[in-house]
């Protein structure tokens, strides 16, 4: 497995990096972790003529925790996630996914930006921030913008990143103190089979199920079914998880799949925990 | 592009094309084989070595992503023929059988105890989970990085 | 003189080099000059080749050379252990995705790698036969010139085990019991992968291999090549793993004629994806019928077993063959009839694979005799005990006697696991027991101890140092024959130049074959010593080397002093005492040809727990009892059984190839998982059970495979234990459990409403 040769470019700003990804088009691709990328080139999956490394931009590093959200940017690692005492006291759940994504070694060179932007269905940070409702900002050539993470993934390796755009940050709203978060997984090989994110607030509540579809999969039903019993009738919004889960997958195997979801969604909701003040 | 690092304790200038891999760099490069080659997709860890103390997979990292950084192999834990620790501990559990996974799982656990000193059997386990093993069935391993933990 | 060193707690060896990151693999070598190389394998799963179309990848500067058969049209290009079906270079067809029709050799291994990509293959495709039960009815035959099986097509080899009287002894049971297991395809992922170095010099051809079977390498390079076996060097430095895969001729051939054509060492590393497709164990489909006597006992057991054997034969006739042979054990059956079938497909060609075609028949026999004593409503545990072949009695008809207490292992098995407690709701417990003719008999092996003037030891014995510690263990023997110690003792690496000849790293037969020899030649040299001790210091009494000392009597001298003046050598003489140890274990006619030299036995017993909502399956307890004999090196021997245990879990709960028509789809880690620290169940016991009943130093057996015997049926059959459900069909999938899990819930309320209606 070799990779075809490329021209590394190491911008120490972001309009730098927007620039070069500008001027080379389709041949240059940002380089953050490389763990997901790397592995791409060596299979041959991609042969991009340069790579623009973002690891020199302070501002893709920046993470920070106020009391109604968590500003993470776009180059900030999974294991940096994982072991930052502030988001383990607010968002235990984060940090209990962040723990299990891939292995130690990815998730100390891999970054949140560059998971989102992969888009791999089967991206466990992706359930959880989809349903926490969090938004991305994206700069390029034509400036800023912000995008809900629902709207940012398209499919299966697909976003609405555009042409020279970078993504700088992920900006997760937090659910009002007290109410509770879930995220629960199964994998049954390297990558995670079913994944469930629960959201119980009294007000609204959010049911969202990963790695089962080409982007993860809301279920308002679902989550219609909690919100409307203050969290407790599990049975029914699995029950309906289920039944949305065999609605959009007609594949053999489909009643397995729709039973993990259903189950995880239960085991999300027996999970979750209640978000702390700062 | 020119890429400096610490290599074990020693400075190192490396000049090599922007694609080469940090697998590729100590083993063809620096005659440095200890560090493995198995899975190549970053799931084995036979590659493993420590980037500024941190457990990374050589197979999928640019060498010029080690620019400015301090780079530990399994070549760099001993200090002549003292044995570092983990080392002395896998040589008393006899905890290696072909060893080709030897290397990478050394490094692992000392990535391990440096960020977990008081780990208990469970996260051992589960941090060793990012490390395969073939021959072993991971006890003796799991045993010597005990004996590890306890020492340092 | 009993044991003194053999028996201790020693350290390895080879661990100091292997902690360090010193060990040097063969994947590791470079030699000046070395050139890299790269095959490129076949997309198409079976078709005749129009063209191969190398210009492209020539054009590439870098490239040395780019060789196909056409390159070899003066050589006999084939290779296999009993059958030579597998050309190095694809000849004139291409029989399975990722078979290798050419080869690149360049100067840097990113050249070889691009230029691999360039090289065209043109094919008429032929019908594909997908798997062996395609196969066995197609009308397309994968190996016209093979000879034609009278009943199916596609048959590499058919091998027959019958005595007694089966079909009477089947009428006059009072209960039959029926059914068929499948066992998947499975892939070793020894972590090195398939690795090569071969230069050709004017003494001939040296390769650097990581092979399990040196000899047999120099001997199919011999043929191949045209040249003596004197100008065939091969040499074998660690191994990173092997459980088979790197049994016979690999890619050795295929090296060193790229190597021949680029006039240049050429080094050829496999990336774990080729050696995915390189040999895999054999898929198996097990149908037993067992006849069962008034008195409870097995009457008859009639078994048909076939074996997906892929592309070519490699191992694959002799897999066929032992497990139809074994799969009428460990019981004692007086009438039985087995039935093998290695059959050819276009998938990966299948092999040796630790256990060696027993875990398939052990798989289904463990799982049916626990079906039988669950329908005769006896204890699992208690109806093995009574029906298991007791020591001593001849075993499979008419082969060795039983050499071990099988009722005494199992119940330790059991009892680690605290199988008379109290078993906690939802969980379920099981044994299975698995016996396998140890490999060792059929050959006459040698090997050499020297005692050098300083008083260090050297020892060359032929046994590959894998991981399995022969390194150590010989050591350890060779001390206790010499009465010297462990420190200064030292095995070399093998060489198949100027070392003494063993058929093979495998079938857990190195230390009762080699190992004896080595002990033989160590007590050798030892009566050497002894002799020249008495006539220098008029006594041998307790005689011992401490160093460069011989200790006797009281006494204490140089060793080269006693020995100068014995044999009337110069002070400064530089030479060593030598000797050459045999073990022949030629005789014997048993069913297999010979006798089995021992028999390696392996109980698992384990508690499991059921997620009946994901079908996720846990291991709460497990425990696996190696009749070893005796342990020479009872760490080495843990490691061993703990390895080949976790091993086997791998094919009960994880690991299955899985193919797409012909194509293998899960050729990485990414999708093909093997066993993790976090699978290992908190309550972990490896008991070592030590009769001294073996033919090995000390009364030492074979051991390294047994733990893949028993444990996948051991599951299963707690499974069952556990939910009433039984699932004939590996590995025990969260999915398969759960589709099982439901069906026996929906089949039990039908029951219900029918008794209510």
């Amino acid at each position: 497995m070799s990779m075809s040769p490329f021209e590394l470019h190491r911008p120490d700003d972001l309009l730098s990096a927007v620039r070069l990804l500008e001027k080379y088009g389709d041949d240059a691709v940002l380089h953050m972790g490389g763990t997901e990328l790397l592995l791409l080139m060596k299979l041959g999956f991609a042969q991009p003529g340069h790579l623009i490394d973002g690891k020199r931009i302070a501002d893709l590093k920046r993470l920070e925790v106020a009391d109604d959200r968590l500003t993470i940017g776009a180059g900030v690692t999974h294991r940096r996630i994982e072991r930052h005492r502030d988001i383990a006291h607010m968002m235990p759940a984060l940090v209990s996914l962040e723990k299990a994504v891939a292995n130690i070694r990815v998730r100390n060179a891999g970054t949140l930006g560059g998971n989102l932007c992969f888009a791999e269905p089967h991206s466990d940070p992706a359930t959880l921030l989809a349903a926490l409702d969090a938004t991305v900002d994206l700069v390029g050539p034509q400036g800023g913008r912000t995008l809900p993470l629902r709207e940012f993934l398209i499919g299966a390796f697909a976003t609405a990143l555009a042409p020279a755009e970078i993504m700088t940050r992920i900006t997760v709203p937090l659910p009002r103190v007290g109410a509770r978060v879930g995220y629960h997984r199964l994998a049954l090989k390297e990558r995670p089979t079913v994944a469930a994110a629960v959201v119980l607030d009294d007000r609204r509540c959010e049911v969202w199920i990963g790695a089962l579809t080409a982007k993860p999969l809301p279920v308002p039903e679902a989550a219609a079914v909690l919100a409307s019993s203050a969290g407790r009738d599990v049975t029914a919004a699995a029950e309906a998880t289920r039944a949305a889960v065999l609605a959009v997958d007609a594949g053999e195997g489909d009643d397995y799949r729709a039973q993990l979801a259903s189950v995880m969604v239960r085991r999300a909701v027996a999970d979750a925990q209640p978000r702390l003040a700062l | 592009m020119e890429t400096e690092f610490t290599l074990n304790g020693h400075a190192e200038v490396v000049d090599a094309p922007d694609h080469e891999l940090l697998i590729d760099t100590l083993r063809a490069r620096m005659r440095l084989t200890g560090t493995k080659r198995s899975c190549d997709v970053e799931i084995c860890g036979a590659c493993t070595v420590l980037r500024d103390g941190q457990a990374i997979s050589a197979c999928t990292t640019l060498t010029a992503d080690v620019d400015g950084a301090d780079v530990v192999t399994v070549e760099g834990l001993a200090d002549g023929d003292e044995l570092h620790p983990v080392q002395q501990a896998f040589v008393d559990h006899s905890a290696a059988q072909c060893g080709f996974c030897t290397p990478g799982m050394v490094m692992s656990v000392v990535a391990l105890c440096l960020e977990y000193p008081d780990a208990d059997e469970e996260r051992i386990k589960e941090y060793l989970s990012s490390t395969l093993c073939r021959c072993t069935g991971y006890v003796k391993i799991i045993e010597a990085a005990q004996q590890a933990l306890e020492q340092m | 003189m009993g044991p003194n060193e053999a028996g201790q707690r020693r350290q390895r060896k080879d661990i100091i080099d292997k902690v360090t990151g010193r060990a040097r693999y063969t994947s590791d070598l470079e030699v000046p000059g070395m050139a890299f190389a790269r095959l490129v394998r076949s997309k198409v799963a079976h078709g005749a080749i129009r063209n191969i179309d190398t210009s492209a990848a020539l054009a590439l500067p870098g490239v040395v050379c780019v060789v196909t058969a056409k390159d070899f049209e003066h050589l006999d290009m084939y290779y296999g252990e009993s059958v030579l079906d597998q050309p190095f270079l694809s000849v004139d067809r291409v029989r399975y995705i990722g078979e290798p029709f050419a080869g690149v050799v360049a100067e840097t291994q990113e050249i070889a790698d691009r230029a691999a990509e360039l090289v065209r293959l043109e094919v008429e495709e032929l019908p594909i036969l997908e798997n062996a039960a395609a196969a066995m009815h197609a009308e397309t035959l994968i190996h016209p010139e093979r000879p034609a099986d009278p009943e199916l097509a596609n048959v590499c080899s058919r091998s027959v085990f019958e005595y007694g009287d089966v079909d009477r002894a089947l009428a006059e049971a009072v209960y039959v019991h029926e059914a068929t297991y499948t066992f998947p395809a499975v892939y070793h992922y020894a972590m090195e992968p398939h690795a090569y170095l071969a230069e050709w010099t004017s003494a001939g051809l040296d390769m650097w291999a990581g092979t399990q079977q040196p000899h047999k390498v120099r001997a199919d390079l011999a043929r191949i090549f045209g040249v003596p076996h004197n100008q065939v060097r091969v040499r074998v430095p660690y191994v990173g793993g092997g459980y088979g895969s790197k049994g016979q001729a690999k890619y050795e051939p295929v090296t060193a004629a790229m190597a021949l054509v680029a006039q240049r060492p050429v080094r050829l590393v496999n990336s774990i994806n080729e050696s995915f497709h390189t040999v895999i164990r054999h898929a198996a489909v097990v149908t037993m019928r067992t006849g069962i006597g008034a008195d409870g006992r097995i009457i008859a057991r009639d078994s048909q077993v076939v074996y997906d054997t892929g592309a070519y034969a490699d191992k694959g006739p002799r897999v066929a063959r032992k497990g139809a042979y074994r799969s009428a054990g460990p019981y004692s059956i007086p009438n039985s009839r087995a039935v093998g079938i290695a059959v050819y497909s276009n998938r990966v060609p299948a092999g040796a694979f630790r256990g060696f075609s027993t875990p398939q028949v052990v798989w289904a026999g463990e799982s049916a005799v626990d079906e039988i004593a669950r329908h005769l409503k006896m204890s699992p545990l208690e109806y093995r005990k009574r029906f298991l072949t007791e020591r001593g009695e001849p075993f499979l008809g008419d082969d060795a006697p039983m050499d071990a207490d099988l009722p005494q292992g199992l119940q330790l098995a059991a009892d680690a696991i605290g199988w008379d407690q109290p078993r906690p709701p939802g969980r379920g417990r099981g044994v299975g027991s698995g016996v396998k003719d140890g490999g060792g008999g059929a050959a006459r092996v040698e090997a050499e101890v020297h005692l050098h003037r300083d008083g260090s030891v050297e020892v060359v014995a032929s046994t590959i140092e894998l991981g399995q510690g022969p390194q150590t263990a010989y050591a350890q023997i060779a001390a206790d024959g010499l009465r010297a110690r462990f420190e200064d003792v030292r095995v070399r690496a093998v060489d198949t130049w100027g070392q003494r000849f063993d058929p093979g790293t495998n079938a857990s037969r190195s230390t009762i074959s080699v190992g004896s020899a080595v002990y033989d030649a160590a007590c050798q040299v030892y009566a050497q010593v002894c002799d020249a001790a008495e006539q220098v210091m008029g006594t041998s009494q307790d005689l011992r080397l401490d160093g460069p000392d011989v200790v006797a009597g009281g006494q204490r001298k140089p060793f080269v002093e006693v020995l100068a003046e014995v044999r009337r050598l110069q002070p400064d003489w530089l030479g060593s005492v030598s000797a050459i140890g045999v073990q022949d274990t030629t005789k014997g006619d048993g069913p297999l040809g010979y006798s089995s030299s021992f028999y390696e036995v392996g109980h698992s017993a384990v508690e499991v727990e059921v997620d009946p909502e994901t079908g996720v399956l846990t291991l709460v307890k497990c425990a696996s009892v190696a009749d070893v004999g005796f342990a020479i090196n009872p760490e080495g021997c843990e490691g061993q059984d703990e390895g080949s245990t976790v091993m086997g879990l791998g094919h009960t709960l994880y690991e299955e190839l899985e193919f797409n028509g012909p194509e293998l789809i899960n050729p990485s880690l990414v999708d093909y998982r093997v066993p993790r620290a976090e699978d290992l169940p908190h309550d972990f016991h490896t008991i070592l059970l030590e009769n001294r009943d073996g033919p090995g130093p000390f009364g030492s057996k074979g051991a390294g495979e047994g733990g893949t015997l028993g444990i996948a049926p051991a599951v299963a059959n707690a499974l069952e234990d556990a939910t009433g459900v039984r699932i004939r069909d590996l590995p025990l999938t969260p999915e398969r459990v759960w589709r099982a899990l439901r069906a026996h819930e929906e089949a039990q309320q039908l029951n219900i409403a029918e008794d209510r209606s």
